[in-house]
């Protein structure tokens, strides 16, 4: 529904997390936590419905009364689509495509408690490498103009978007599917994966709206291309003609929707439509949601939302962590920072306290270890981070100097020219920060496409990088291993490639029995990177701030998961 | 005179082709992203990118690669964008919504530019002259990024108003709806335009109510509004022509910005996007596409001279 990309999507803006957390690549993955690792069953008779929106500030009750059945929601798109085949798009789609699709669970990586039960009604964990997931009858494809029939979705359907994604090169979890599925296999109704070796991100993985939404099989079977239109059995379908690539599309309620609202028995989705209308411009965005032309706006920092909702007490803010951050990525394979001395020096560098304090405000954002706060318990706290990256530029000099026999050290950083999540206002804070600590930075800033270019293909010394939404550790702590985030090379080369028992604590820390295992993994990989001098440092987090008009009611912020809910009710 | 328009349209073909040369090797040398690379993705395989290069013709010498081009061009069969759309699809959607922007935006540029422009020349040094000429520096010097700005975010402030920007509404889908999109950007544009114009129209004016001319008609008895309108407007509107045939090329460049901040789905708006996409197919054809319009305009505004002034021949 709305934009969630900026990689391939090039944007003048600031992008919060919600613009981007379906879409990500890398990023999203999800917390794995019990249910994830810890084996056992779970079940749930249909789509759990939680509770009333969470953290909403403003002027308004965020969800009061019984739901209402009607209206059409107006969002916004900040991108164009690219494409809307679930298996193929990165972009701004991965905001529809769960309206459209299914996933076999989703669990919310804002709250992880909460797990979404859809194509699946229940599965179990026999061991640490295999899933039986229990299908759900009667999710049944909407009607659609692709000759698809209006049938239910099976075990069968599954088993074909896997076989997929290994016979096609661009499909987004071809990677997944290669590197971590042994087997995927549907057999009556039930539908089995079996991992190769313990995967602590396994549900996370498949419960994405990136990539983990399942067509029918036909689509595969036929060779219907799903680029520009949609056969699923989600809440909405697409409206006849009413796709443009270019960024706009109205969904429709799915009348064969399976879904029922568990409370008033009122049957899902609540509202009739999506109008979905592209708009690049800030202030375009803005004044179209202050006119109600379209109904939330991503606020630019949390000032913009705070004086919004001052002006206007019928708007309130829906506030969740952003899971992305800048990030500092040197280039261990190339002098100086092949020294580890070097890298820790930039790891003292860095007062990241200042950086919250003067680019978003204390209390708005918090400091990032090598695995960024939003993602909780497995990230360092504050008291814990000092003791791996405490903030001296003493030390700094000293290593230095201990490296390299100077005072200071010449080096080249480069970055992109770009005010997407507050890039531009990072540069001067960490260019000052660096000097104090004894680098003598020569700037290479380069638009955004060159930059991007070259930060894709390994061609940096060092870079103050823009990042996409992680929303587990896997991705942070990828970025130190060999072969990079991508897990082919691409946009950087870890320590893991130094060090073979960094690479190691990674692998472990994927392959975790349980959630305490898993935490005391990652934290443990987090240490070894630490002592051997990490390559890549997020800088830190911040809140995002989305405003909504008051009679937008049951805002859900429940992270990635939150897209394939249509419990979202309009009371106008 | 036919001699010298064919004449001139060959020079253009000429300046055209030399253009499309330019264009396409500036693309290419330019620093920056591969586009291959940029419409690849993040999750892209190398086998995957290596095809795509081979499909965009990349790999090709750029003999070849622009060879196609051209063939394309003649054959009216452009290619894909990097949406995956075709080009064709893009250019037919969104060349209506730039037209349209334009005529009003040089209506609004004549609309306000001469009369102004006469009347501050009438009125030389009166009140009504200084108010012309501040609000004409001040339409020069502000810029039209800046008061397209203003134009959404004011109204929405102080009346809660704002023109539909959700979605590109047709004129003959809904008149009203379209022209509340369209003026307020057309007015952005246009002001700029006629601040120029004004200060043009006002100094050809003036010199040309000196001449003998004027005064033999005054002494002939006309009317001041015969004198203005008949012999001294016309004769004064030649330099006019010419700045209001630049500006309307200098606004297709404006269009790009203005587009995007009102949301038009415009050729302007596609233009930036494929700029920013590296997206050489479609930045040359658009490049080369504002070059034909260039050259036609000034075209015209050759042959307008010798119909405003009958002395001007060009053979």
């Amino acid at each position: 529904m709305d934009d969630r990309s900026y990689w391939f999507r090039i944007e003048r803006d600031r992008i919060s997390r919600r613009r981007m957390l379906a879409a990500m690549g890398l990023g999203a993955s999800g917390l794995a936590l019990a249910a994830a690792c810890g084996g056992g069953s779970s079940d749930s008779s249909a789509g759990k419905t939680p509770g009333a929106a969470t953290q909403a500030t403003g002027g308004a009750t965020v969800a009061a009364g019984p739901p209402k059945l009607g209206g059409r929601f107006k969002a916004v798109n900040q991108g164009a689509w690219g494409t809307i085949d679930p298996q193929v798009s990165v972009g701004n789609a991965t905001g529809i495509l769960p309206k459209l699709y299914n996933v076999l669970i989703s669990r919310s990586n804002a709250d992880p408690s909460f797990i979404f039960y859809d194509l699946a009604q229940s599965f179990e964990q026999v061991d640490e490498q295999t899933y039986i997931f229990k299908i759900r009858p009667g999710v049944k494809i909407a009607p659609n103009s692709l000759g698809i029939p209006e049938r239910d979705m099976d075990a069968l359907d599954v088993q074909r978007s896997i076989e997929r994604a290994h016979a096609e090169n661009d499909v987004i979890e071809r990677v997944f599917t290669e590197v971590w599925v042994d087997v995927a296999e549907a057999k009556g109704d039930t539908f089995t994966f079996k991992t190769k070796g313990a995967y602590a991100y396994f549900l996370s993985r498949i419960g994405r709206a990136l990539g983990g939404t399942i067509p029918p099989r036909e689509a595969f079977e036929q060779k219907i291309g799903l680029r520009d239109q949609a056969a699923g059995a989600g809440p909405f379908m697409i409206k006849p003609g009413s796709y443009q690539e270019s960024g706009s599309v109205v969904l429709e309620r799915n009348p064969n929707y399976y879904r029922t609202d568990e409370k008033s028995g009122l049957k899902l989705p609540f509202v009739d439509a999506i109008d979905t209308s592209l708009i690049t411009d800030r202030q375009a965005r803005r004044t179209a949601f202050l006119s109600k032309q379209t109904y939330y706006y991503d606020a630019a920092d949390s000032t913009e939302a705070k004086e919004l909702v001052n002006q206007n007490k019928s708007l309130y803010i829906s506030r969740a962590p952003s899971f992305t951050f800048i990030s500092f990525s040197m280039n261990p394979t190339r002098d100086p920072w092949k020294d580890d001395r070097i890298r820790k020096a930039a790891l003292h560098a860095l007062d990241r306290k200042q950086f919250v304090d003067l680019i978003v405000g204390e209390g708005e954002g918090k400091p990032d270890g090598l695995v960024h706060w939003p993602t909780g318990p497995y990230a360092f706290n504050e008291t814990e981070l000092d003791e791996f990256q405490k903030y001296d530029p003493k030390q700094s000099r000293d290593l230095i100097k201990a490296a390299t026999g100077n005072d200071t050290i010449k080096v080249k950083i480069t970055y992109p020219v770009s005010d997407i999540e507050f890039h531009d206002k990072h540069v001067p804070i960490f260019l000052k920060q660096m000097k104090e600590a004894g680098f003598d930075v020569q700037e290479d800033p380069k638009d955004f496409t060159a930059w991007l270019g070259d930060y894709t293909d390994v061609k940096y010394d060092a870079s103050l990088s823009l990042n996409q939404i992680y929303e587990t550790p896997e991705i942070a702590l990828d970025w130190q291993s060999a072969k990079g985030p991508a897990g082919d090379g691409h946009f950087a080369t870890g320590i893991g490639s130094i060090y073979p028992e960094v690479e190691a604590a990674i692998l472990d820390s994927k392959r975790a029995k349980d959630q305490q295992d898993h935490i005391a993994k990652v934290r443990a990989a987090q240490k070894v990177v630490y002592d051997k001098g990490p390559a890549f440092l997020p800088i830190f987090s911040w809140y995002a701030d989305r405003l909504y008009w008051d009679f937008v009611k049951n805002v859900q912020e429940l992270a990635d998961t939150a897209t394939f809910l249509s419990d979202t009710w309009l009371d106008l | 005179m036919q001699q010298y328009i064919t004449r001139r349209i060959l020079q253009s073909v000429v300046m055209l082709v030399a253009l499309s040369i330019l264009v396409f090797l500036l693309l290419r040398v330019a620093p920056g992203a591969d586009p291959a690379r940029i419409r690849c993705g993040l999750t892209c395989t190398d086998e995957r990118y290596h095809a795509l290069r081979q499909e965009m013709g990349l790999d090709d010498s750029y003999l070849t690669q622009y060879g196609h081009w051209t063939k394309q061009l003649v054959t009216g069969s452009l290619g894909h964008d990097w949406n995956g759309g075709t080009v064709q699809h893009e250019m037919r959607r969104r060349l209506p919504v730039t037209v349209e922007l334009l005529l009003i935006t040089i209506f609004t540029t004549l609309a306000i530019g001469v009369p102004f422009g006469i009347l501050s020349a009438i009125f030389r040094n009166s009140p009504l002259d200084f108010v012309v000429r501040f609000g004409a520096i001040i339409g020069l010097a502000v810029p039209s990024f800046w008061l397209a700005t203003l134009m959404l975010l004011v109204p929405q402030q102080m009346w809660g108003y704002a023109p539909p920007i959700t979605k590109t509404i047709g004129f003959f889908d809904s008149p009203w709806n379209n022209l509340r999109q369209f003026v307020p950007p057309a007015i952005i544009l246009g002001a700029v335009a006629a601040a120029s114009v004004m200060r043009l129209t006002r100094s050809a004016m003036l010199e040309v109510m000196w001449k003998d001319y004027i005064r033999t008609a005054r002494a002939k008895g006309l009317s001041d509004r015969s004198v203005i309108l008949r012999h001294a407007l016309k004769n004064s509107l030649i330099p006019v022509v010419t700045v209001t045939g630049l500006q309307i090329a200098g606004e297709l460049g404006g269009a790009v910005i203005i587009e995007n901040i009102f949301n038009l789905q415009g050729v302007g708006k596609y233009f930036l996007d494929a700029l920013v996409f590296k997206d050489y197919q479609v930045v040359q054809t658009l490049t080369l596409y504002v070059g034909v319009v260039v050259v036609v305009l000034n075209l015209a505004v050759d042959v307008t001279y010798a119909w405003l002034d009958p002395r001007i021949r060009y053979s």
